[in-house]
């Protein structure tokens, strides 16, 4: 099993008054290697949330995620960003890219924080950059690339330092259908060749693309769809079915 | 008028976005009113020591003042136009049009003009007469007053003016040439690296070491402060020069070196690069506003200080006693124009009497002036020509007698009637033998330090020394022949009878007042008490004092203001790329590592550059001094050495306090 989430719950206090917010009640589900998952909900039904957490950039509040055995809620503050760095990759939405720095240097940056050698960083960039049909980009500014390049360099980015995990907060949101329909074929062949994929989304559309979809409302897992060998249009059927059913108890 | 009410809702609800810039737009306001304040003052012509150089430097100082001025408001207001496009733009699609906008922004200009003014004047005015108040206390007696001059009001209200009327400008034209998407989004707008202009960083490199050599090289007093100016004027120039060219090119080179690839130097270098252009001119300014502190506190310092130290030691005794003979005019030898010893003993003693004060432990003597004389170089000069003090070759020379030196309580060994003593008071003479105008004279070497020996009318720029001759008679046939050489129009040097004594105050006073008083028609009477010598002067440099302190203050607030803009503008700047690099896994530790780095690096360069400017000038600022008479160099270094420790001192508090402020915005809250 390469992550598992055992009941983990979020609380978020506000500084300023006594409310109390409850993100995550009981998340509990496992992502097995080479595996594409998509999270469903609604809007602030706690997908960024749970996302934060499993990228280590918040902590839960109760409960455990495991990575390759190891408790990802138990790291020490000053060896998060060290692991971080080796063990996972970010796809954002607003593809969260450097201006201070031209495109290569900007995909180079994972490595260049765990010192690695510039023949290595070259050599990773020489395969992953065809690939990603970023060749012509790597000498520009990130200013002057189009949002569909600069997820793409931001992709790149992600891919660099062979994370176990993939991770992405509506990775689509901010890219037109043609650009996100570009991306999330980028994302399948990547799957294709090992690359374990977990994302969050609202959109079926998006998210039917992925080879489990798990729903996620009031805090909890609430349901799951696998793909299997069913076609984008059919699974995404399946998943507006499965939504209204769910949103429909309401 | 429904425009007039938006714009003063606009300031009143975003009053935090509008605060650094009236702070910084007042800031400088108050900076040009004091100056203006001193240097329109009537009360500068009071100072004694030379009120139009003081006013030439302030003048000087008002036209530097004005560009920098204009240039950190426009800097401060397009900080602030940044953080409002996206206001402007949303008014824009929300479809007030563009010129209704400019007219919104150009009344909330308006407004913060008049802002400006009201707490420019009100803090200008309070400061200026603190500034005084803390003088008058610290100094007493009457020192430099400031009293409120209308030119004092309308220089400052004129560049504020002028200022506002550019920011206008400005946002017309933002407003105008941006369509409101790009209003929307200008925020994150995003800049090529700029080119490395190699012709132009070497330019400057250029131009600072040609300012550098000039006013290393500088050679009189009279000349150096023409030199001083033009070598500024390179040295400014060529600092910009060398931010906005030779740092990015050398920068550049970073990113081709070998260690590029280190985290530290990857993520500093690249930030750095990018923002190097808006840098270039904080920095240079930074630079050198610190510079002219420096420069200013140093050269007070050193007025202040040397001066008495100065009067110390050129006057050794308390009181000075002298007399010149009454003469015709004609046919002058020097003989005739000194009175007998006997006459002059019974003046003094006279004196005494009336005031009742001991003269026992005084002291008499001849004292035959200096004279200008051309020495070329040689182990045996032959010295033939009278000239100008800063003529070339030209020597400062004092003869005295060997006599007049024991009586002072020197030890000098015994010399014979063609043998003579050199002691160098400024310089290097030391040669085998002198021909003094047809005399032969045998050098028999360097006297030892002389002490109590009264050199206050020795011109102690130049480089001059002292000839120590057997006797008095020997003395007065070498200044014979020296005057039978004496052209038209050469300066002629009269020989004085000197009574010099230690006294305490008042018996000085006494004593001084009765030889005053005294009534003898045979003599010219002068005479000198150190003690009201020393108030007078000290009272007069003291409004230098007051003045230099009040330049300082300003530049250092000016560098203070500058610093504290960048260090707000960049952490805006900053806090998205810090937050990216946290998440691509920059841990805490190496964020404050990397931001200390950054910090560091812009907080040293300033310094570290306005510390070899000042050492560049230390030549020209020391040879400046000696106009006033101060040539210590000894203590020149020990006062550079504190000025320079204060003001880092200062400039690393005010950095502190400003990059706080930045780590504050920078710092992801986890
Ligand atoms: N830092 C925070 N402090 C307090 N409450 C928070 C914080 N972050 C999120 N929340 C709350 O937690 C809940 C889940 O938020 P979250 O951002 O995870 O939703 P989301 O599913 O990502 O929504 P969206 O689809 O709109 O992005 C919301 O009710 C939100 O208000
Ligand atoms: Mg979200």
């Amino acid at each position: 099993m390469l992550l598992e989430v055992n009941h983990v719950e979020k609380v978020f206090k506000t500084r300023f008054s006594n409310k109390t917010t409850i993100a995550l009640r009981d998340v509990d589900f496992s992502v097995d290697n080479g595996e594409y998952i998509a999270i469903m909900g609604e809007s602030g039904s706690g997908k960024t949330t749970l996302l934060n957490i499993l990228a280590t950039l918040e902590r839960s509040t109760h409960g455990q995620v495991l990575l390759n055995g190891t408790n990802i809620t138990n790291i020490k503050e000053n060896d998060l960003a060290k692991f971080r760095r080796e063990h996972l990759g970010f796809v954002f939405q607003d593809f969260n890219l450097l201006d201070t720095l031209n495109v290569r240097d900007n995909i180079y940056l994972p490595l260049v924080l765990n010192r690695e050698t510039v023949q290595a960083m070259k050599m990773r960039l020489d395969m992953l950059a065809p690939q990603l049909n970023i060749s012509e980009l790597l000498n520009k500014q990130p200013f002057e690339l189009s949002g569909g390049q600069k997820q793409r360099v931001a992709v790149a980015r992600a891919l660099m330092t062979k994370p176990d995990l993939v991770l992405g907060d509506e990775p689509t949101a901010a890219l037109d259908s043609k650009n996100s329909d570009r991306l999330l074929n980028l994302f399948e062949k990547i799957n294709d060749q090992g690359q374990t994929i977990l994302m969050v989304t609202h959109s079926s559309v998006v998210a039917s693309h992925a080879k489990r979809v798990l729903f996620i409302k009031d805090g909890m897992i609430y349901h799951q769809l696998y793909r299997a060998e069913r076609s984008v249009s059919e699974f995404n059927k399946e998943i507006n079915l499965a939504m209204s059913t769910i949103l429909g108890g309401n | 008028m429904f425009y007039l009410k938006l714009a003063a809702r606009n300031i009143r609800q975003s009053f935090k976005n509008f605060l650094p810039f009236l702070l910084a737009t007042s800031t400088m306001f108050v900076m040009s009113y004091v100056l203006a304040a001193i240097a329109f003052s009537p009360e500068l012509n009071q100072l004694q020591i030379q009120p139009k150089t003081v006013s030439m430097i302030l003048m000087v100082g008002l036209a530097i003042l004005a560009p920098f001025s204009i240039d950190i408001s426009v800097y401060a207001y397009r900080f602030l136009l940044k953080k409002r496009s996206r206001e402007f733009g949303l008014y824009d699609v929300l479809g007030l049009g563009k010129r209704q906008i400019t007219i919104v922004a150009l009344y909330e200009l308006g407004m913060l003009f008049l802002f400006t003014m009201g707490i420019g004047l009100v803090f200008g005015i309070s400061l200026a007469k603190f500034l005084f108040l803390i003088f008058v206390t610290i100094l007493g007696g009457h020192v430099f007053n400031l009293s409120l001059t209308i030119l004092s009001i309308l220089e400052p209200l004129a560049v504020t003016g002028i200022t506002f009327i550019l920011l206008g400008i400005v946002v017309s034209w933002t407003i105008r040439h941006n369509s409101s998407l790009s209003l929307l989004h200008s925020e994150n707008k995003g800049e090529r690296e700029p080119k490395a202009r190699v012709k132009l960083a070497f330019l400057g490199v250029l131009l600072l070491a040609i300012g550098y050599y000039m006013a290393v090289t500088v050679k009189s007093g009279e000349t150096a402060v023409k030199m001083f100016a033009i070598s500024v004027l390179l040295v400014i120039a060529g600092t910009y020069l060398f931010y906005m060219t030779f740092t990015i090119w050398y920068l550049q080179r970073q990113k081709k070196g070998r260690r590029y690839y280190r985290p530290e130097k990857f993520i500093t270098t690249n930030a750095m690069l990018y923002r190097m252009k808006q840098n270039a001119i904080g920095l240079g300014n930074i630079t050198i506003l610190i510079t002219m502190t420096i420069v200013t506190l140093v050269t007070t310092v050193m007025l202040q200080v040397g001066v008495s130290q100065a009067t110390l030691k050129n006057m050794p005794y308390t009181t000075t006693l002298n007399a010149l003979g009454q003469h015709s005019g004609e046919e002058m030898s020097s003989k005739d124009s000194l009175p007998s010893e006997k006459q002059f003993n019974r003046a003094v003693a006279t004196a005494a009497q009336q005031s009742n004060v001991s003269i026992t432990k005084g002291i008499s003597y001849v004292d035959f002036g200096s004279q200008s004389v051309k020495v070329n170089d040689s182990s045996h000069p032959k010295i033939t020509e009278i000239t100008q003090s800063d003529a070339q070759n030209a020597q400062t020379v004092q003869i005295i007698s060997r006599q007049t030196l024991i009586k002072m309580g020197n030890n000098v060994p015994n010399i014979g009637k063609n043998e003579v003593l050199i002691h160098n008071d400024n310089g290097h003479f030391n040669p085998d033998s002198i021909t003094w105008f047809g005399h032969q004279l045998v050098v028999r070497g360097q006297t030892d330090a002389l002490k109590n020996f009264p050199i206050a009318q020795f011109n102690s720029g130049n480089t001059s020394f002292i000839i120590v001759a057997a006797n008095d008679q020997v003395v007065q046939q070498l200044i014979d022949s020296q005057n039978r050489m004496i052209r038209d129009g050469d300066p002629y040097q009269l020989p004085i009878r000197q009574f010099l004594i230690n006294l305490n105050q008042t018996d000085s006073a006494k004593l001084v007042d009765a030889f005053t008083k005294l009534t003898d028609e045979n003599m010219a009477r002068y005479s000198v008490d150190r003690y009201s010598y020393l108030k007078e002067t000290l009272s007069t440099l003291s409004g230098f004092l007051f003045i230099g302190f009040t330049l300082g203050l300003t530049f250092v607030l000016g560098a203070a203001l500058i610093i504290y803009y960048k260090q707000i503008a960049e952490g805006e700047q900053d806090r998205e790329a810090f937050r990216i690099l946290q998440e691509v896994g920059l841990s805490k530790k190496e964020v404050s590592r990397t931001i200390n780095s950054q910090i560091r690096l812009l907080f040293f360069t300033p310094i570290i550059i306005a510390v070899i400017h000042f050492a560049g000038s230390y030549v020209m600022v020391s040879k400046i001094l000696t106009v006033f008479g101060v040539a210590d160099s000894q203590l020149m270094l020990t006062v550079s050495a504190i000025v320079i420790v204060v003001i880092i001192l200062l400039y690393y508090i005010i950095y502190k306090v400003t990059s706080r402020s930045y780590v504050k915005i920078v710092q992801r809250q986890v």
